[in-house]
């Protein structure tokens, strides 16, 4: 059985999932889903079936039952930039990640009841940007010289050269390791599949210092450069020069973020869904049996673009049940 | 500040005997605006910020500075400047012709304000939300700092001090002049202080005809190991005899422990940083007026920046007060020292005050909020409701409409002209309150309703400018995007305004703060069309309301800007600047524009937890550490000539030589 977990929109209406200070999407997320399902629930003790929708036709839970009809946005599609932020969950196959796509987006489609967005940045799992280790990857390979201004491209770097990236090592699971730069860009052309049906403008990369987005860059297989890459930063003002200056030079806008990567662990979702009934606790609660696994995360932002203001911001979840 | 068209201004008494003409027409012309613009919605967030500088003029010889009174020569000079007219800047009311295209670099703008000693900066155009705009707006501000430097004589400097220390002691200005004029009557002060243009002095001399004395702007004395208890003002002249007010001082204007200034200028010479925004729709408008308005004692205690007057350290650090009395036209009737008989009401305070109402239509806005003592004038509310206004912003203009209008030029009563907003100006613009809500200006397409934010000090530095400008941007921008809650009762507000003054407030004392901002989670979604089968019958309902004591409590001003931690207070308020910090992580911001706003964010964090000084602060401990200072409160022309030199020289390097690191922080 498939779950499809929604934390419906969290701009205003979510209290406890925003404004402290140590506020990490990991925690936004499980706080907002355990908030939008509890808000829903009539009682502790009551069924998840009263506040929970099951499609036999696709298998899927839908978790809580969708707004009929969806929310929407309260402007004209023009009026807003459309960020949709898809993380590709660790532990899971890549070859599912065309339809995980596929069922994310639309999902954010219909919640927000436009049929495009502007920007789609996707995460893949286990890569974690770290600035120390940025720079001296890239030491390496553009001389030892940090600070100087004219750092050389890396473009014509040989891909196989950066420890950190072992593209000749097949890990498609389970493994703390980030997946060949091949098996990402299978999953690319997915997204620009995407792109060219006009379904998403602009594509975008998480967490890539810059030697491996020039490999990523400069690989035969990619036809739709991304437009961004989005980093972690804890103090921005760090970033190292050398992934500023080859961003700059290569058209791609660093923009900044605050989520982690393992934004959905197995044992918290496990944990969150036993705590509202869907999941047998163990006590009888008549929830479901079996083991969730967690598949992907999306999260969405409707920003009204000349007003600076969030209209819509929240998170689907993936995951399947199995083993019940 | 723009100028009215000149005419032939009234004097008092004879412009209050067209008090109710003005008002009645200005009501007038405020339906006609009100009807024109209700429906005006402007697609996007413009804002603009003010610089106010000091011109001062350097006399290195004597180790002396003065202020320069050459406004209107600067100004001249900046609007005649061929290159900056042709990137659309200069002064706009000296230039009155059309100016060429605006897309070019924008030139600043400047403007003339009430002390002949100020001037006034403005970007050519206003800000856009765009992230690339906001870091625009540190640079420009440094740019017309620049320009305004270029267009004065060799000696003479343009500095953002809220006040100049020695304000109303002899030999202050250049060129010199005899105090005790016609106009403003001060024994401290020229007339020629004021800018000429006759608005001003006639807004000065009616109000002080209108109060039937002198404005009394005292401050208390900052009591140092050497200053005497009691301490009399030194300064003041029990002896003279060229007016009637005159005698104000030997009636007890001038009062122990407490610095006297007896003029406008003394408060209306002050320099602010004041921020407009352009809300979307009126109702947009309404709401931030009414979200921002229990910031504003906050904003005012975390800039302070103004610990001297009239060559003394004062008790308290900021400029709001001295203003407010500076301009305090109310009568001895209207303040409650005598039997109303001649007027109308007991006005609790002056034209120059903290808000009094608030006016959004937000279901949030508990009738316990409101002012029960709020005074208006209910036949002009009366009027306002039969053309169809709402009831909180009736009573909003009728509490505005209590006052008189103080300059009344006999031209303007000839006919009305409901295209025109000139009446209903004249009481807007002379209610200066800590907020301000603006309709669309008649005459022109491009503007919506406005509000602005008005109780922030000017900074020494155009990074500390640029930091609070953009810092309350982004709080309105959190405010409207998570639909934030700050109300509580106006007249806590009120208070906090109060407490705001006191030396340190900003690390010692505490405001009365909401502790939980955020929206409740009422309805929800709606329940139409959802799933009857699938959902219950009913969600939870929402909790009721609680007394409206239980919403608010005393913060420190750090635990409203960066939260509570455990175990203080409630513990509850996540804090402003965390705020914005999660609004910014559901903005899509780049790296380079993060790391400018995440040094602005630190400034203000710092400022709030004591790890920066205020400029307050750090003036105050510059004076003591002076050679020249001894212990007895008073600030000599050494000590004045240093420090303005001193900051003239953080303007500048923004504390990266150590000087005045206290307060920025900046290695």
């Amino acid at each position: 059985m498939k779950l499809l977990l929604s934390t419906s929109n969290i701009i205003n209406t979510s209290p406890s999932t925003f404004g402290r200070p140590t506020t990490k999407s990991s925690s936004e997320l499980t706080t907002s889903l355990l908030s939008n399902f509890k808000s829903l629930r009539s009682s502790s003790n009551s069924s998840y079936k009263e506040w929970t929708n099951y499609d036999s036709q696709t298998d899927t839970l839908y978790i809580p039952t969708p707004e009929e009809p969806s929310p929407g946005l309260s402007e004209e599609r023009s009026q807003y930039d459309i960020t949709v932020k898809l993380f590709y969950l660790p532990g899971v196959d890549p070859k599912e990640r065309c339809t995980h796509t596929k069922e994310a987006i639309d999902c954010v489609l219909k919640e927000l009841g436009v049929d495009n967005i502007d920007l789609l940045i996707v995460s893949f799992p286990n890569i974690v940007f770290d600035a120390e280790d940025e720079s001296s990857d890239d030491s390496d390979e553009e001389g030892d010289d940090q600070q100087k201004e004219d750092t050389t491209s890396p473009a014509t770097d040989s891909p196989s050269s950066s420890p950190l990236n072992p593209n000749n090592h097949n890990t498609s699971t389970n493994t703390n390791r980030p997946e060949p730069l091949t098996s990402m860009l299978r999953t690319w052309s997915t997204l620009e599949t995407l792109h060219s049906t006009s379904a998403v403008t602009k594509l975008g990369l998480s967490e890539f210092g810059s030697s491996r987005l020039s490999k990523f860059l400069n690989h035969p297989s990619l036809k739709t450069r991304p437009s961004i890459n989005q980093i972690n930063v804890r103090d921005c003002c760090v970033v190292p020069k050398p992934l500023i200056v080859y961003a700059k030079q290569q058209g791609i806008e660093l923009l900044t973020h605050s989520d982690c990567t393992d934004i959905l662990p197995r044992g918290t979702l496990r944990e969150l869904l036993g705590g509202v009934g869907v999941l047998e606790d163990g006590k009888g609660g008549g929830g479901l049996r079996g083991d969730v696994v967690p598949k992907w995360v999306v999260k969405y932002t409707a920003v009204v673009r000349d007003r600076g203001i969030v209209e819509a911001k929240g998170y689907f979840g993936g995951a399947e049940l199995v083993g019940c | 500040m723009g100028l009215l068209a000149i005419g032939t201004p009234l004097e008092w008494p004879e412009a209050k005997l067209q008090a109710d003409h003005v008002r009645a027409w200005g009501i007038e012309q405020l339906l006609s605006i009100w009807r024109r613009n209700k429906g005006k919605a402007r697609d996007a967030l413009l804002w603009g910020d003010e610089i106010e500088y000091l011109v001062v003029c350097y006399d290195d010889e004597n180790r002396k500075v003065r202020l320069s009174l050459r406004q209107a020569e600067i100004l001249e000079a900046l609007a005649s400047d061929e290159k900056l007219l042709e990137q659309g800047g200069g002064v706009p009311d000296i230039n009155a012709e059309e100016l060429k295209n605006g897309d070019v670099a924008p030139a600043p703008i400047f403007h003339p304000e009430f002390g002949r000693f100020m001037l006034e900066a403005t970007p050519r155009k206003p800000w856009g939300i765009g992230f690339k705009d906001l870091l625009d707006v540190e640079p420009n501000m440094k740019l017309r700092r620049k320009i305004a430097k270029e267009h004065m004589a060799a000696t003479e400097c343009p500095i953002t001090l809220t006040t100049f220390p020695r304000l109303g002691r002899n030999d202050s200005t250049k060129p010199s002049y005899p105090n005790s004029g016609p106009k403003l009557r001060s024994q401290f002060l020229p007339d020629e202080i004021a800018n000429p243009h006759i608005r001003f002095p006639t807004l000065a001399a009616n109000i002080r005809s209108r109060r039937g004395r002198k404005v009394e702007v005292n401050v208390p004395i900052f009591h140092d190991e050497k200053t005497a208890k009691p301490w009399k003002d030194p300064t003041v002249n029990y002896d003279l005899h060229n007016w009637p007010e005159d005698d104000d001082v030997r009636n007890g204007a001038a009062k122990d422990d407490f610095i006297h200034m007896d003029a406008m200028a003394f408060g209306m010479g002050s320099c602010c940083l004041q921020i407009t925004f352009q809300a979307k729709n009126i109702d947009e408008g309404r709401k931030m007026y009414d979200q921002l308005s229990p910031l504003g004692p906050i904003m005012l205690a975390l800039t302070a920046a103004t610990p001297i007057y009239k060559g003394f350290l004062a008790d308290t650090d900021v400029r709001w007060n001295q203003i407010s009395r500076a301009v305090d036209d109310r009568t001895a009737e209207e303040l409650g020292e005598k039997p109303l008989k001649n007027d109308r009401w007991r006005i609790p305070k002056s034209r120059y005050a903290s808000n009094s109402t608030y006016i959004s239509k937000d279901p949030r806005l508990r009738q316990e909020y409101f002012d029960p003592d709020l005074v208006i004038d209910e036949e002009i509310k009366q009027k306002l409701m039969d053309g169809g206004m709402d009831n909180l912003l009736a009573t909003h203009f009728a509490h505005i409409f209590i006052r008189d209008p103080i300059v009344v030029f006999a031209e303007d009563l000839k006919e009305l002209d409901l295209l025109k907003s000139d009446h209903f100006e004249n009481l807007q613009s002379t209610n200066w309150q800590h907020m301000r809500f603006k309709p669309p200006p008649s005459g022109t397409d491009d503007i919506g309703w406005r509000v602005e934010f008005r109780p922030m000090e000017i900074q020494i530095t155009d990074f500390e400018n640029a930091a609070f400008s953009i810092f309350m941007v982004l709080i309105t921008r959190a405010i409207l995007s998570f639909d934030l809650n700050f109300y509580v009762p106006i007249p806590r507000v009120t208070e906090n305004m109060e407490t705001a003054h006191r030396r340190d407030a900003v690390l010692n004392e505490r405001f009365w703060f909401r502790k939980d901002p955020f929206p409740r989670k009422a309805t929800g979604r709606s329940e139409l069309g959802s799933r009857p089968a699938s959902r219950p019958a009913s969600r939870p309902p929402t909790p009721p309301l609680g007394p409206v004591e239980d919403e608010y409590e005393l913060m420190s001003v750090d635990e409203v800007i960066n939260g509570q931690r455990p175990g203080q207070g409630s513990g509850e308020f996540p804090g402003l600047i965390p705020l914005v910090e999660n609004y910014l992580n559901s903005m899509n911001v780049d790296v380079e524009t993060r790391c400018e706003l995440a040094q602005y964010l630190d400034l203000i964090r710092k400022r709030a937890d004591g790890r920066l000084w205020s400029g307050a602060k750090w003036m105050r401990d510059f004076v003591s550490k002076h050679a020249e200072y001894e212990k007895d409160s008073a600030v000599g022309d050494g000590i004045q000539y240093d420090l303005v030199k001193a900051a003239e020289q953080i303007a500048r390097n923004e504390g990266r030589d150590g000087l005045g690191n206290e307060m920025l922080g900046r290695h």
